[in-house]
């Protein structure tokens, strides 16, 4: 089933120097439970595409439909907090929270009581395969892995249909980048997710079930 | 990040006690400035100087010598409108006062020794010529007090270097006045015999508005005449006559003062008279010229008078030379001649009831220039209505027991550079600030402290905020990058980081400047415990003698109203500062600033 479309999107901006137009006239689908790789360059334009994706900006031209619905006319907010959650290549965990406590934040954002909260939480983080003792820790105190697992956990916590992640193995060894993709494999596949990753490595491109490839802002599907 | 808030609270509540320590300063001494206004009064006096040291000689019949005493000469009086220049910026205007005779009959001048000389009729015992003490035998007392008929007297022309022969055969009325004349003579057989010395009684010193006198046919120093058969008809006689009738009209006659402003005559501004009960009198009494007086409580005592009760007052001349001070003693009445060049006793040039609106105490009638005479009445200058041109007994130069004006405190550099432009050498003006002048230098020296605290606590506080908010909200770029990834609205994310950054600004603003008020108004106290500053003639000279003016401490409250203000004004300084930065951090898109973060 089809739950995101992007349709002629093009976007632009002013740098200080000239108008750039980083993505031209994408247009593709994406359909729910299913895990998908967009690969390209550096500054080709997958990033931005993301965050159009994710409602963090908004396409120049074109339209980007979730379920059928513009995301122009939607409450974009909205749709991070309950329909789509990003996950970086940094991680970008509070420092200052624990483990448990970064996977609480949106649940929190959505006013979930902070025990019921904390209980998904720990369910989540068990999810994505992280031991108890983890949910006590503050992120400095784990390895990339199980931050990037953390997460994972926390773009899940918001109970969406999409996770949009942005090089989630850029900053990991190989160990861990196997595990991180295969969670998302495994959220996309058992978990009805759609996963749509950013990506410039060939391996998790591979495990992929459809690619795209971007460059000088143009996409198109390999696979 | 706990060590960092607690700093960040730290320096803002120093950097915030600071500013509320320099608010609070200000706030006192401003408050000072004002206060002190009421309380200091800067006047200034007038003293035309003497344009030549004229001598004057006077003959002494017992050393025959004449004695030689320098008086001051003045080719002409410099008028108070000199004074009246551009810039001059008078609270109250010069004036030049003078006094009233006021004949009141009904009123008892109590607490006098008059010595107005007396006025007798006799023959010498045998011709002589008066140039030293002759026996005079008193056929008949026209005036005067403590002389009896038939008493032989000592009779003088003791300041007459020729005085003319006097005729046992013959009777003459003689002005006399009982005063040392003869030193080697004042004792005779163990008693002590009086000297009467003939004085001047019969000219008149009347003078026009301009000064000049009035022309008199009798001449000055005239002091006796030989009474002949009709000679009281005759119009000498009746001068004469007239002159024994002001003789008791002297003893009712008292001084009246008009003035614009009850702290232009020195002894109420030096604090030597004040208002004991009742009230001085308004700026509206004083404008319209209401007809309400000031009277001293010895003489309302002494004469069942009270506040409320009227006075009528019948004003008979004016002096335009002397003071009540110098002219009306509790033990001297100064000799003056209450005859016009007509001949006659001046007639009131003004009548009307005065309502006596208060009391004053105090020191009075000690001989002092600068003093209140015994019984002086105080009206408003303005309540005279009628002219007194025909009623001048004398007039004198502008002198600082006579002539005063009012000028906002501290501006005595100012008047003084004002009136040196004007170029007028032969006029001296003294000003009397109470020491608000040294007040003045030492409250703005603390108000320059209290900027400087202001702006160092100023500086402080900005660089602690903006140094706490780049801390706080520009370097939590990601944490707000993260929070709109995670869905979170940019209100909510505003909220999220404001509110924790408003509390410590709130806490640390708070506490600060309530222990900076604290502070300045503990200082302030020590400061001003009590304050004595100088009233006399002189400038500015602090002392605790009894002249000292003293200066009770101000209330304290105004230190927490000003630490309010300081609480606010950081408060609203460190929320615009915070905004501005979070602002700033929601304009960018959190991809965005991912990458700048990611670039370091």
């Amino acid at each position: 089933m089809e739950i995101l479309r992007a349709e002629h999107v093009s976007y632009k901006y002013q740098s200080k120097y000239q108008t750039v137009e980083a993505v031209k006239d994408v247009s593709c689908a994406f359909e729910q439970g299913k895990f998908y790789a967009i690969v390209g360059e550096s500054g080709s334009g997958k990033s931005t595409f993301l965050s159009l994706l994710a409602g963090l900006d908004q396409p120049s031209e074109g339209t980007i439909y979730m379920q059928g619905e513009s995301l122009r006319d939607m409450d974009r907010d909205a749709y991070r907090l309950n329909r789509a959650s990003v996950v970086y290549q940094a991680f970008h965990l509070f420092p200052l929270l624990t483990a448990q406590e970064n996977v609480m934040l949106p649940l929190e954002f959505k006013k979930m009581r902070k025990k019921e909260a904390a209980g998904r939480a720990r369910q989540l983080l068990q999810r994505v395969g992280l031991e108890s003792r983890i949910c006590r820790q503050f992120p400095k105190m784990m390895s990339g892995g199980e931050q990037q697992r953390v997460a994972i956990a926390r773009a899940v916590a918001s109970g969406g249909e999409i996770i949009l992640a942005d090089e989630p193995t850029g900053n990991l060894d190989s160990e861990n980048e196997e595990k991180v993709v295969s969670l998302l494999k495994e959220l996309a596949h058992q978990d009805g997710y759609t996963v749509i990753v950013i990506t410039h490595n060939g391996r998790v491109a591979d495990e992929a079930d459809h690619v795209f490839r971007m460059k000088d802002g143009r996409m198109e599907q390999t696979r | 990040m706990k060590g960092r808030t607690l700093l960040f609270f730290l320096l803002l509540a120093f950097a915030s006690g600071l500013c509320s320590v320099g608010r609070g300063f200000l706030a006192i001494n401003q408050e000072k400035t004002e206060a002190y206004e009421d309380s200091f009064m800067t006047i200034g006096t007038v003293e035309q100087k003497a344009d030549s040291v004229q001598e004057r000689m006077i003959w002494d019949a017992e050393t025959k010598t004449y004695a030689i005493y320098n008086a001051a000469a003045y080719d002409s009086y410099v008028p108070l409108s000199v004074l009246d220049f551009e810039g001059a910026d008078y609270l109250s205007a010069p004036e030049k006062r003078c006094f009233y005779g006021a004949y009141m009959p009904q009123y008892e001048m109590y607490g006098m020794e008059m010595n107005l000389g007396v006025f007798v009729e006799g023959s010498p015992i045998e011709d002589a010529v008066p140039d030293h003490p002759i026996k005079f035998k008193v056929t008949k007392v026209l005036a005067g007090q403590w002389i009896w008929e038939g008493t032989v007297i000592n009779l003088c022309d003791h300041y007459n270097p020729e005085p003319q022969q006097m005729y046992a055969d013959k009777t003459y009325i003689v002005s006399l006045m009982d005063r040392p004349g003869h030193e080697s003579e004042k004792e005779f057989e163990g008693d002590y015999v009086s000297e009467y010395v003939l004085t001047p009684a019969l000219g008149s010193s009347q003078v026009d508005v301009q000064g000049k006198k009035v022309p008199d046919e009798v001449p000055e120093d005239y002091s006796y005449n030989e009474v002949t058969e009709g000679f009281y008809e005759s119009p000498l006689g009746k001068r004469w006559l007239n002159r024994i009738e002001s003789w008791d009209a002297i003893r009712y006659t008292f001084p009246v003062t008009g003035t614009n402003n009850l702290n232009l005559i020195m002894a109420f501004y030096n604090g030597n008279a004040y208002v004991s009960s009742g009230r001085e009198f308004t700026k509206e009494e004083y404008e319209r010229g209401d007809r309400v007086c000031i009277v001293s409580d010895f003489f309302a005592e002494k004469n069942g008078l009270d506040i409320g009760d009227e006075l009528t007052l019948s004003l008979q001349y004016a002096d335009y030379r002397r003071t009540p001070g110098s002219s009306f003693g509790t033990n001297f009445v100064t000799y003056v001649n209450p005859i016009n060049a007509k001949g006659e006793i001046y007639p009131a040039f003004e009548e009307g009831n005065y309502k006596i609106i208060g009391l004053y105490g105090g020191k009075s009638g000690l001989g002092d220039k600068y003093g209140l005479g015994h019984n002086e009445i105080i009206i408003p200058s303005r309540s005279v209505k009628n002219s007194d041109a025909e009623n001048i007994i004398e007039s004198g130069p502008m002198t600082g027991s006579t002539t005063s004006f009012r000028i906002a405190n501290g501006k005595i550099d100012e008047y003084m550079e004002k009136w040196s432009r004007q170029g007028i050498s032969n006029v001296e003006i003294t000003f009397y600030d109470r020491g608000y002048t040294e007040l003045e230098a030492s409250i703005n020296n603390m108000k320059y402290i209290a900027r400087l605290l202001i702006v160092m606590g100023v500086v402080l506080v900005l660089l602690v905020l903006a140094y706490f908010s780049w801390l706080f909200i520009l370097k939590q770029g990601e944490r707000t990058a993260i929070e709109r990834s995670l869905g979170l609205r940019k209100r909510q994310c505003f909220l999220s980081l404001f509110s924790g950054i408003f509390l410590i600004i709130l806490l640390g603003s708070v506490c600060g400047c309530i222990a900076g008020s604290c502070l300045s108004g503990k200082i302030a106290e020590g400061i001003e415990d009590k304050t004595y500053y100088d009233t006399t003639f002189g400038n500015s000279a602090a002392l605790d003698g009894e002249n000292a003016w003293e200066v009770e401490p101000l209330e304290q409250a105004y230190p927490l109203q000003s630490a309010m203000q300081c609480i606010l004004a950081i408060i609203a300084a460190g929320s615009g500062i915070a905004a501005v930065g979070i602002q700033k951090n929601l304009r960018s898109e959190p991809m965005k600033m991912f990458a700048e973060i990611k670039r370091g």
